[in-house]
Parts: C-alpha cells; sequence; structure tokens
C-alpha cells in the first residue's frame, strides 16, 4: 500500500502522533510504501499515483486548494485526519474576526472541496485510531466504529460528571467518541475536539452549558468550535 | 412484604476464617469502595472486609460479566484462538438490587459462552445496604441472584456453590430457611399494563418525555441490566483480528438503522418508548418479567432529569390529550 501523508494548514500534532507509535512503526514501515511524508523522510518519490492519501489541516490558501484537488485526482482513498481537516479546527477559530492574511483565505475542511472517504477526529487523533486505519486497509475495510456521545466512554469509565457535579461546561453530549473520555477521566471539561455527534440535541446542551454560568455568546462560541464554519 | 428466605446459618470465628480464606483463595477481591472524588465503584480489596458494609457502586457486576471490549476470539497466523481464562475474582458488599440484576443477566447471557466463563470464575456476596433517598428496590421482583449474603454473623447460601461453600466451613447439615434481611424498600418498581403501553405508540407523551434527552446514553450505560452490545472486529496492522464486544446503547442513532438506512426507531421519543419497553415489560422469552431493580442509577445519571419512574406514572395516569 503506498502512502502520502499531507499536511496543509496545521500544526503537524497529527503526523507526530502517528510518529509517536514508536512500537508499531516497524510493522508499520513493512506494510506501506512511504511515498510522501515530510516529517519522516525527506527522500520522497516524485508525486505520482498513491492508494493512501491522509491529509492533515485546513485549506487556507489557493496553493493548498491545488495541491488537495491534485492530490484526490491521484489517490485512491483519501482520509481527513484531524479536527483541522474535518472542520477547519484550530485554524477557524479566528472565525472571519480579522482579515486574512494577504492570500489566503478563512480555513476550510477539505470535504468542502472533495471527496473524503473516511475520516479520523481528534485534536490530536487517537493513536489507536491511526494504527486501526492501517489494520482495516490491511483487511480490506474501514475500522470499525460506534458513533456515541463522549459521555458513553465516560460513563463506562466512571468517571465522576464535570457537568452535573461540578457545574463545567463539558461538551461530552454532543461531541463523537473515541477518545475513552481523555479529557473528563483527568477533571477537564471536554472541548469537543472530535467533532459534534449524528443528531446533537444542540437547545438542550445550550441551555445545560447556560446553567453552567456561560453567557450565551461564550455558549455559542464553544458549541461551534470544532462544528466547523457552516460550509457542509 | 419480606425479602425471600435461602438457607442460612450463623458462623463461628473460626467457621468465618475458613469461609474467607475458601472466598479468597487464588481470586482477586473486590468491592464498592467510594473514590477520592467521592463516588462509589468496585475497586480491589487486599481482603475481605470483616464486618459487612453494602454500598451500591457507579457501575455494577456488569463491566466484570460484559466488560466493553471483551475479546470473543482471535485470529492470530492462521488460527482462531478463544479469549483468554478470564480472572477469578471474589465480590463482596453487593446490594440487593445489584444482586437481582445479577440474576436478570445470568437468565439471559445463560447459553452465552463468554459470559459463563466469567460467570463462573466469580463469587459474589451480598450485604444489607442503606437505602438512598432515590432508590426503590423490589422484594417481590427478580430472586436475588449471586453466591452468599452475609449480615452480622449470619450467612445465607444463594447458589448451590455458596450452599457448598457455607457446608464446607461449618459441616452438614445445620442450614435453615431464613428470610434475607433486605431494606424497607423506599418505592416500588412501577408496574406498567401492557394494554396501555401497547396502545401508547402514537402518543405525545414519549416525545414529550424525550424533549431534553441527549441521546447521550448514560441511563442505560449505568444501568445494571441494561446488556446490549455490538460486535465489532478490531483488525492490526501484524495481521492479526480480535473480535469484541463492545457496549452498545438504544439510544444511539445506529442502534436500529438497518442495511440500506431504514431506521426502525428514528426520534429519541421512539428509542426512550424504547428502553421504558425493555425495562418494564421484557422482550422474547422473557416479556413480562420487568428487569428494573429499582437501583435509581438512570435517574442520577442523566443530566437533563429524565426518570422512567415519572413516564410510568403518566403512562398509568393517563396520558394523552
Ligand atoms: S463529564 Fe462530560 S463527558 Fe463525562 S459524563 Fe459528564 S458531561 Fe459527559
Ligand atoms: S474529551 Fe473531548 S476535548 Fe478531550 S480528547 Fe475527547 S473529544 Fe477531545
Ligand atoms: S432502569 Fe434505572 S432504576 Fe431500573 S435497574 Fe436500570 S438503572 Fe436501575
Ligand atoms: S441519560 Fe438522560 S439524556 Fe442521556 S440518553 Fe438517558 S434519558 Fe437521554
Amino acid at each position: 500500500m503506498s502512502l502520502a501523508w499531507v499536511r496543509y494548514t496545521s500544526c503537524s500534532g497529527c503526523q507526530l502522533m502517528l510518529t509517536n507509535c514508536e512500537a508499531q512503526l516497524a510493522e508499520l514501515a513493512m506494510q506501506v510504501e512511504l511515498r510522501e511524508f515530510d516529517l519522516i523522510s525527506s527522500a520522497c518519490a516524485e508525486k505520482g499515483r498513491v492508494d493512501l492519501a491522509l491529509v492533515e489541516g485546513s485549506v487556507s490558501t489557493p496553493t493548498e486548494l491545488d495541491s488537495l484537488l491534485d492530490l484526490r485526482a491521484r489517490s485512491r482513498w483519501l482520509v481527513a485526519i484531524g479536527a483541522c481537516a474535518l472542520t477547519g479546527g484550530i485554524n477557524a477559530l479566528a472565525g472571519g474576526a480579522e482579515r486574512p492574511e494577504p492570500g489566503t483565505f478563512p480555513p476550510q475542511p477539505l470535504r468542502r472541496f472533495v471527496r473524503v472517504d473516511w475520516e479520523i477526529p481528534g485534536c490530536p487523533p487517537e493513536r489507536s485510531e491511526l494504527l486501526s486505519l492501517f489494520g482495516a486497509l490491511r483487511h480490506g475495510g474501514w475500522p470499525a466504529r460506534l458513533e456515541c456521545a463522549v459521555c458513553m466512554e465516560c460513563r463506562i469509565a466512571e468517571n465522576r460528571c464535570l457537568l452535573m457535579e461540578d457545574r463545567l461546561p463539558c461538551l461530552g453530549p454532543v461531541t463523537r467518541a473515541g477518545c475513552r473520555a481523555r479529557c473528563p477521566g483527568v477533571g477537564v471539561a471536554c472541548e469537543g475536539c472530535r467533532g459534534e455527534v449524528a443528531e446533537a440535541h444542540r437547545d438542550e446542551v445550550f441551555r445545560l452549558l447556560a446553567g453552567c454560568g456561560l453567557p450565551s455568546r461564550e455558549v455559542r462560541r464553544r458549541l461551534g468550535r470544532f462544528r466547523g464554519n457552516g460550509h457542509d | 412484604m419480606p425479602w425471600p428466605a435461602f438457607p442460612s446459618i450463623a458462623l463461628q470465628p473460626d467457621e468465618v476464617g475458613r469461609l474467607f480464606s475458601a472466598l479468597a483463595s487464588g481470586r482477586l477481591m473486590f468491592g464498592p469502595r467510594p473514590g477520592s472524588d467521592g463516588s462509589c465503584r468496585l475497586q480491589p480489596l487486599p481482603e475481605i472486609p470483616a464486618h459487612p458494609g453494602a454500598a451500591q457502586p457507579f457501575l455494577s457486576l456488569k463491566k466484570f460479566l460484559v466488560p466493553d471490549g471483551d475479546p470473543l476470539w482471535a485470529w492470530t497466523s492462521e488460527r482462531y484462538a478463544g479469549p483468554p481464562p478470564p480472572p477469578r475474582l471474589t465480590v463482596v458488599d453487593l446490594p440487593l438490587c445489584d444482586l437481582q440484576a445479577l440474576a436478570w443477566l445470568d437468565l439471559v447471557f445463560a447459553e452465552d459462552p463468554p459470559y459463563r466463563a466469567r460467570r463462573e470464575a466469580l463469587l459474589v456476596v451480598g450485604a444489607p445496604c442503606q437505602p438512598a433517598a432515590d432508590c426503590f428496590c423490589d422484594p417481590a421482583g427478580l430472586l436475588p441472584g449471586g453466591d452468599l449474603f452475609r449480615a452480622g454473623t449470619r450467612w445465607w447460601a444463594l447458589s448451590p456453590v455458596g450452599e457448598a461453600l457455607l457446608v464446607r466451613a461449618a459441616g452438614p447439615g445445620n442450614l435453615a430457611g431464613e428470610p434475607l434481611p433486605g431494606p424497607e424498600p423506599g418505592g416500588a418498581v412501577p408496574t406498567v399494563d401492557p394494554a396501555r403501553f401497547a396502545g401508547s405508540a402514537g402518543d405525545p407523551l414519549w416525545d414529550e418525555a424525550a424533549a431534553r434527552c441527549l441521546a447521550c446514553g448514560a441511563c442505560s450505560a449505568v444501568c445494571p441490566t441494561c446488556m446490549c452490545y455490538e460486535v465489532v472486529d478490531d483488525p492490526r496492522l501484524d495481521g492479526t483480528v480480535t473480535r469484541r464486544r463492545v457496549w452498545d446503547n438504544c439510544f444511539f442513532p445506529e442502534h436500529a438503522r438497518v442495511a440500506g438506512g431504514h431506521d426502525f426507531r428514528p426520534g429519541r421519543g421512539r428509542r426512550l418508548r424504547f428502553r421504558f419497553e425493555h425495562k418494564y415489560l421484557g422482550f422474547g422469552p422473557w416479556r413480562g418479567l420487568s428487569s428494573c431493580v429499582g437501583c435509581g442509577r438512570c435517574r442520577r445519571a442523566c443530566p437533563v432529569g429524565i426518570s422512567l419512574e415519572e413516564v410510568a406514572g403518566r403512562l398509568a395516569r393517563g396520558a394523552g390529550p
């Protein structure tokens, strides 16, 4: 399986999550043929056809957009990795408050421009999810995924509920699970980095967060942070 | 209404000593203990506490018997392997609601080999609890499961395994039937009229009850008798595949969605009604058997304060316009 990891507007944190899987890197190197992966190797081959394109970051310049369109055309599967690629993520937080830098436009998620075959959410994504993508593709499918909210994993972990007990503005009830409630597990309210669940009950969560003492404007910002910028 | 009677005996200190070593030998011990955050969980114990003191843990025995992510089998280098042998556990000081919930799990997983293996490696000892203001166990409900029960110096055998342990500690022939010293329940598990329930499908009651529901799944995750699971394959880079059972939940959008995209239970109202039906009326061979043991966990865990008992009350009073 030939692999290209391409990064647009992002912090490289997603790539680091993969390169941090030290125990699995040798096996990974045997399974995939690295074509483009700046963080791992500068000796990358010509930009030809690849089986798997992993794309980190949002699109915020015309050059990035051209590159993404070209990448889509020459890859069999294109997978969006991390919050920036899925919703604009951290880059989109400026939210049009300031004028964009010359030659840039507000950060956009990949699926605004190209077909995305699979998504791995998170800021940063879970190592286990990155690895299970390779595992599943090796067997000819996509990883299994249970669509539910972070609260489910938080209850399974028997954490104290920060929202109910401490009135902290936890986004667990509307955030896609998969991180095993990483943040509430250490006493920090979920920021929603994995994006919004399907069928999110926005009104009710708005009320719950406002009940934590947050002004409405702050609640809206908090809820919108990893929801994308309304283009999808 | 008193709690049911089981074979019972008062043990002498040396007999208790023998019983404790039988319960502890080659086993990990767990019991409900408050954590530093004030929440009570089943936690490892260095030894069996001399004095019984039951408390309701956040998650019941289902976290040991049907653990989330439990491997069912693994495929490794051209070979299938069953799950590793389950740990041998003794869990002490469980309240009666959790023993009733155990009886329910024993019933529905009676023919499930991974469950059976875990259950056979488990010894469960109950004790009388202090009921909370918001729980309402029912002595007339499910016959408590588990193996032993203790209060003061008196012990009860809840299963043949438990009886054998008592006989081994105290000698044969001394056990006599005695009701369990359960708590006076503060309320009652609602009874639901099946005909009224069946006629309520189009009633706005369900959507109204679920209007605030986040579909977070907390109620069912903490319920000791909710046992929906999904089976997923976990393929690894090195070629091994592990098939796992992970906790599923009838509030999740995928729960009743089938190939082609049709959803048999769209919307939170329909899903709440489904959970309600399963709890109070049962499905399949267990129709008519309520699996709510009145532990109160679901109401306590719900971020928006939805309570199935209140919904049952509304249904009984006659809902609708
Ligand atoms: S702490 Fe947050 S994620 Fe955990 S149960 Fe409460 S609301 Fe849900
Ligand atoms: S708990 Fe929330 S913020 Fe933390 S990693 Fe999970 S989804 Fe992201
Ligand atoms: S439905 Fe609620 S009260 Fe009844 S057993 Fe389940 S968690 Fe306990
Ligand atoms: S805990 Fe409450 S909000 Fe969450 S799914 Fe259950 S009823 Fe709905």
